[in-house]
């Protein structure tokens, strides 16, 4: 990786930004969507690939009650989506992870699907965690509706009308998913028996693939609802209003480790965007038609926030600042002079001066939209081989490990670990659910329970024994001495060479928002309209204005990321 | 058809060890060598899960019988020697070769970490006893890998050897059902990494509310 070479035409050209400064949780938590993300990355390739998407089988009664597939057929392989479709008592509808019933349950399979295999995932999807899957299994996944959205759309549709998009923007979804399992859970395949696969590079497509199908299911709900309702007048939804519809997604605390325990992965995905945006802001001259395509993309965001409405008032005020910034983006762009060269970069050192850190990180995703050809080849390289940084170099001497916990965790040297605020939290799993926890270490009795999360702590205490060992001994002895050491030295020794890959901040103060890695980490998968309910749980939409698999071939789905102007689809 | 729906993928059975690993009492790290050292073997055509399972439920036992965590964990003890401890050391490069060792437990979890210290080109000999097997960095080479997980203790030699042409056990992608005691004894391990809950934690832990009928 190149950090040296300055501006120039070309790739690599500006600095890459610190990862003192990106890997701040206040930042990861205004990080948005990308041309990166990774469900914009599956359905490029789906549509220049050319994949094919059919139903075999629809056998949903009267009550929406019944079995649905969908098939995904590329150029060498096929995967099917089998939905279950279950009556669900309100009383039972929870969010929450620890649910036991939901609405429709799903799996995705690997090939073709036969009714023996149909049969044999009837019994064990619908029960989700308590199930098992095979290794023909790539997903496991769940959904509950909107109940009143959903309702909503029904009546309307059973009414031979249309639904209001002023009633659809606000929620964004008939159905969200409370979580969707991939990576060899509840026995689906493991990821390396299927990683090289050119479909899946990257991260999360085939949980991504099976999200953007359940979309589809959730519109063939409803519309099959309305036609039992009303089946002489009930309407399809209309093309532009179905597009508006995305899948929503509950997520909490069971999200939030993924960020710490996966640093080479977490440092593969930051540096494609860092080095995305560091090629944009190495770009000598603006063209024309960049230039007037920028511009509607501000406005285009800006109508985005106005249809992003959140009671939680961390992000209310994130987005109030956001609009905010977004409206002096505007009046910046009357005044500034984009024929200069390197103007996306003098815009750019402008948001970092001139905006909030939401606004910042919108400019960021905004300005990758201009440049496919810079950004989107290193969505391939969004991925990690993690087995590779596993193995400890136990010849390294003590004087070089210490130096990299002192780079890597410079910051901690202003945090007393003693005091009650810097350790105030624990990250446990409960008993009940297996679900990983947040808890208060000085008010209940669970710090004997605590999960390895506190990077930054752990550095602190080996440095601590680190010391009293001369400076030429081999980490092999001080790993002899000192096993309690090992997870933090492994950890160290693969941030070294990941320089993404470690958070810069404190993930056990009292004052830590987890909502912060839950959002960083969703901004990749590219799901928009964050809604935290809790400073632990949010609320987000996935796909919303994105084509549905009957009209993938007749548009770009780049274009329909953000909300279209007032006056139509843009061209 | 049954054969999958009741196996397990190795993802799992690794997460599922690094917890038991812990759940005994293990530090974080060492664990997570427990998971590795599961996953190696299996997909090298060993009985893996059996042999952290069965070496696990040892670990257990010594604890409760007032066997101190020094005398399980220290190298060079009269006493037996714990597999991850001593092949961690090796593959950290903390022992050098030949080495002996005696009462090593469970002496085919070894192998995970001897194939870590086979550079390209080398190979390494494992002597349990009367079973011989050599390590490459590609796996291991045995006549005897299912007489070798019947070794629940012995005194191992390890030293160099010339690469010869292996011949490798058929690597293996699930763990098959026939494991489903190994895993409920790991279950049961990996269950003293959690937190008992109490309704306050339910609600403040996880910061959800109660209903989502909207």
């Amino acid at each position: 990786m190149d950090t040296t070479q300055t501006h120039k035409d070309g790739p690599y050209a500006a600095p890459l930004r610190p990862a003192s400064d990106v890997m701040r949780l206040a930042r990861m938590g205004s990080f948005h969507q990308s041309r990166l993300s990774f469900m914009r990355v599956l359905l490029r390739r789906l549509k220049n690939e050319n994949w094919r998407f059919d139903q075999p089988v629809w056998r949903i009664d009267d009550k929406g009650v019944g079995v649905a597939t969908y098939r995904a057929i590329g150029p060498e392989r096929s995967y099917t989506l089998v939905a279950f479709a279950h009556d669900l008592p309100a009383e039972l509808r929870s969010d929450r992870v620890i649910a036991e019933a939901w609405d429709a349950t799903f799996t995705l399979h690997d090939g073709d699907l036969t009714d023996a295999d149909i049969d044999r995932l009837h019994q064990h999807v619908p029960r989700q965690e308590a199930g098992r899957i095979s290794g023909a299994e790539l997903v496991l996944s769940r959904a509950n509706r909107s109940v009143r959205l959903f309702d909503y759309v029904a009546t309307c549709l059973a009414g031979g009308t249309q639904p209001d998009l002023a009633e659809i923007e606000p929620v964004g979804y008939l159905m969200r998913t409370t979580a969707v399992y991939g990576s060899s859970k509840f026995g689906a395949a493991d990821r390396d028996i299927w990683a090289e696969r050119p479909e899946f590079s990257g991260s999360f497509q085939p949980e991504l693939l099976s999200v953007w199908l359940i979309r589809a299911f959730t519109i063939d709900m409803v519309e099959h609802m309305a036609r039992v309702r009303n089946p002489k007048r009930a309407v399809k939804l209309a093309p532009d209003i179905r597009r508006r519809i995305g899948v929503g997604n509950s997520t909490g605390l069971g999200m939030a480790p993924f960020l710490i325990n996966h640093p080479a992965l977490i440092h593969a995905w930051i540096w494609a965007k860092e080095t995305a945006l560091a090629r944009v802001r190495g770009v000598k001259s603006a063209r024309p038609n960049e230039r007037a395509l920028f511009a509607e993309l501000v406005q285009r965001a800006k109508i985005n926030t106005e249809g992003w409405h959140v009671d939680h008032p961390y992000q209310a005020e994130k987005i109030a600042n956001l609009r905010a910034d977004l409206a002096a983006v505007l009046n910046h762009l009357d005044e500034c002079d984009l024929m200069v060269d390197f103007a996306w970069n003098a815009l750019y050192l402008w948001a970092e001066r001139s905006l909030s850190l939401e606004g910042q990180e919108q400019i960021v995703s905004l300005l990758l939209e201009l440049y496919p050809d810079l950004v989107d080849e290193l969505a391939v390289q969004m991925k990690a081989d993690e087995a590779r940084g596993f193995r400890i170099d136990g010849s390294m001497r003590i004087t070089t490990l210490t130096e990299i916990f002192r780079q890597i965790y410079d910051w901690t040297d202003e945090i007393d670990y003693d005091s009650p605020a810097a350790q105030a939290r624990v990250w446990y799993v409960s008993e009940e659910k297996l679900e990983p926890r947040l808890g208060e270490r000085f008010e209940e009795p669970i710090a004997d329970y605590e999960q390895p999360l506190s990077p930054g702590r752990d550095a602190k205490r080996a440095l601590i024994d680190l010391k009293t060992f001369d400076g030429d001994t081999s980490i092999a002895a001080f790993l002899m001495a000192h096993p309690e050491h090992r997870h933090i030295t492994r950890r160290a020794q693969l941030v070294a060479a990941c320089i993404y890959g470690e958070i810069r901040d404190n993930t056990i103060a009292a004052d830590m928002l987890p909502i912060d890695l839950l959002r960083c980490k969703l901004s990749f998968f590219g799901a928009t309209k964050f809604d935290p309910r809790s400073d632990r749980w949010l609320r987000i939409t996935m796909f919303q204005g994105a084509p549905f698999p009957d009209e993938l071939s007749e548009f770009d789905p780049d274009q329909l990321v953000y909300p279209p102007l007032p006056d139509g689809l843009p061209t | 058809m049954t054969e999958t729906t009741v196996s397990w993928s190795v993802g799992e059975a690794r997460a599922l060890a690094v917890k038991a690993a812990r759940g005994v009492g293990m530090p974080w790290g060492l664990a997570e060598e427990a998971g590795f050292a599961l996953g190696w073997l299996t997909r090298h055509g060993a009985p893996g899960i059996m042999a952290i399972c069965r070496y696990l439920s040892f670990y257990e036992a010594a604890l409760n019988n007032g066997n101190a965590p020094s005398s399980v964990t220290y190298l060079g003890d009269d006493g037996w020697q714990c597999p991850l401890r001593l092949g961690t050391a090796l593959s950290d490069g903390a022992v050098t070769q030949p080495a002996n060792f005696s009462g090593v437990r469970e002496p085919l979890l070894l192998l995970p970490f001897i194939a870590n210290c086979a550079d390209d080109g080398a190979a390494i000999q494992l002597n349990m006893g009367a079973i011989e097997i050599l390590v490459t960095p590609d796996g291991f080479t045995s006549t005897s890998a299912a007489t070798a997980l019947l070794v629940d203790q012995s005194d191992c030699r390890i030293t160099p050897a010339p690469k010869t042409t292996a011949i490798y056990p058929d690597p293996t992608f699930r763990v098959p059902k026939t494991a489903c005691e190994c895993i409920a004894v790991l279950t049961r391990l990996a269950h003293k990494t959690y937190a008992p809950a109490t309704e306050a934690s339910r609600l403040a832990g996880a910061g959800a509310g109660l209903s989502d009928n909207d």
